[in-house]
């Protein structure tokens, strides 16, 4: 009796280190193809290059700094506004969109005067920023 | 008189030559031929190569790479998440990218985003999302994406918000997705298994696949459509 009970420890014994060595064996071979997988992933970039024209065109590309319409952003005071209430001042409104929007407000900030003053008139009619960013951009491609 | 009448016409001509000469003929679309975008503190356009007659040359010109693993990937990246193109990612410049509440990320290791990228992009590799729940560098990654790490969460309120009550659809155990942006993912192509495998890594973290876009096209239909690229180092 004690002879098949030691038996049976011992298969059991031998069963977990069959389990944890093919734990082991499946999480090496993950990582394994984890690595050779970049491994490829480098070749491949390594032999790439960029078409002539590509690269040319993004030389061509203008790109403007925006540098200087972010400077002093963070001393900008809204009055504490955080949102498009209707009824702002023209600066009160570039106030708050320069605040909470900042993005709509780097374009805002390139446009003419006329043409800013035509997104102030637009905000007066509808005071909603996803509308008010959309005007931005359609008014800058005109 | 006759005089007059000669130099206004010649300088008409010469307006209407001046505005053909500087006419885009290669548009994003019939009504749009550019859109701007930020990229590290400058606004880039992104607009198409004009030469009609340009052709690809380069890495992107490649027809066959050894499969697996570049091997072509479904439509799908995840239940859930949305594969789109182009158009839509031209808007999502212009809207929720412009306004800070979202993102393009590219998905591809520095390799390739150091030989060019969209403009707009930033990178996060794929690797970064199957790090370890607690590696630093996976927890800066998720705040940029707008994922905060919870601490400790008590179980009853965790069983509230399982039953979708105290904004539980949009948080885990481990992280909080309610101010998490929305993230367009893109990587080389329809060969290209980094941005799949960026996206599913994130699905896994619990990142809610309604705010995940997948740009299926990648870097090669980009390219085959002549828009502009950028190389970060030139920047």
């Amino acid at each position: 009796m004690y002879f098949i009970w030691n038996i049976q420890r011992k298969i059991k014994a031998m069963l977990w280190i069959v389990v944890l060595f093919l734990l082991l064996l499946s999480n090496s071979v993950y990582s394994q193809e984890n690595a050779d997988y970049l491994k490829l992933l480098e070749g491949e970039a390594s032999d790439l290059n960029l078409d002539d024209q590509t690269k040319d065109g993004q030389k061509k590309t203008p790109s403007r700094d925006i540098k200087l319409f972010s400077q002093g952003l963070n001393d900008s005071k809204g009055g504490g506004i955080t949102e498009l209430f209707p009824g702002l001042s023209q600066q009160h409104f570039e106030l708050v969109l320069k605040d909470n929007y900042i993005g709509s407000y780097l374009f805002y900030k390139r446009l003419s005067q006329p043409k800013k003053e035509e997104v102030y008139r637009y905000y007066q009619s509808n005071s909603d920023p996803a509308m008010i960013r959309k005007k931005i951009i359609q008014v800058g491609k005109n | 008189m006759g005089n007059r009448m000669f130099r206004n016409i010649f300088i008409l001509c010469s307006l209407v030559w001046i505005s053909s000469a500087n006419a885009i003929d290669v548009k994003l679309t019939s009504d749009r031929e550019f859109v701007e975008v930020i990229h590290k503190d400058k606004l880039i356009k992104i607009q198409r190569i004009q030469d009609q007659d340009h052709r690809l040359e380069g890495g992107f010109a490649k027809t066959s790479r050894k499969c697996p693993p570049f091997c072509i990937q479904p439509m799908d990246a995840g239940e859930g998440v949305k594969t789109i193109a182009q158009l839509e990612i031209f808007d999502f410049m212009e809207t929720e990218l412009l306004d800070g509440d979202g993102l393009i990320i590219d998905a591809r290791t520095p390799a390739w985003w150091n030989r060019g990228t969209i403009p707009g992009s930033i990178n996060i590799p794929f690797t970064v999302f199957s790090l370890d729940i607690d590696d630093p560098l996976l927890i800066d990654m998720m705040k940029i994406l707008g994922a905060k790490r919870r601490g400790e969460v008590g179980g009853f309120s965790r069983a509230i918000e399982e039953m979708g009550m105290m904004g539980g659809e949009l948080k885990t155990d481990e992280w909080d997705f309610t101010s998490a942006k929305k993230l367009i993912i893109w990587c080389n192509g329809m060969w290209c298994g980094q941005s799949p495998r960026a996206i599913k890594g994130l699905l896994e973290l619990g990142y809610p696949a309604k705010k995940i876009l997948y740009y299926r096209g990648g870097m090669q239909v980009w390219q085959s459509l002549g828009l502009t690229v950028i190389v970060p180092d030139d920047m």
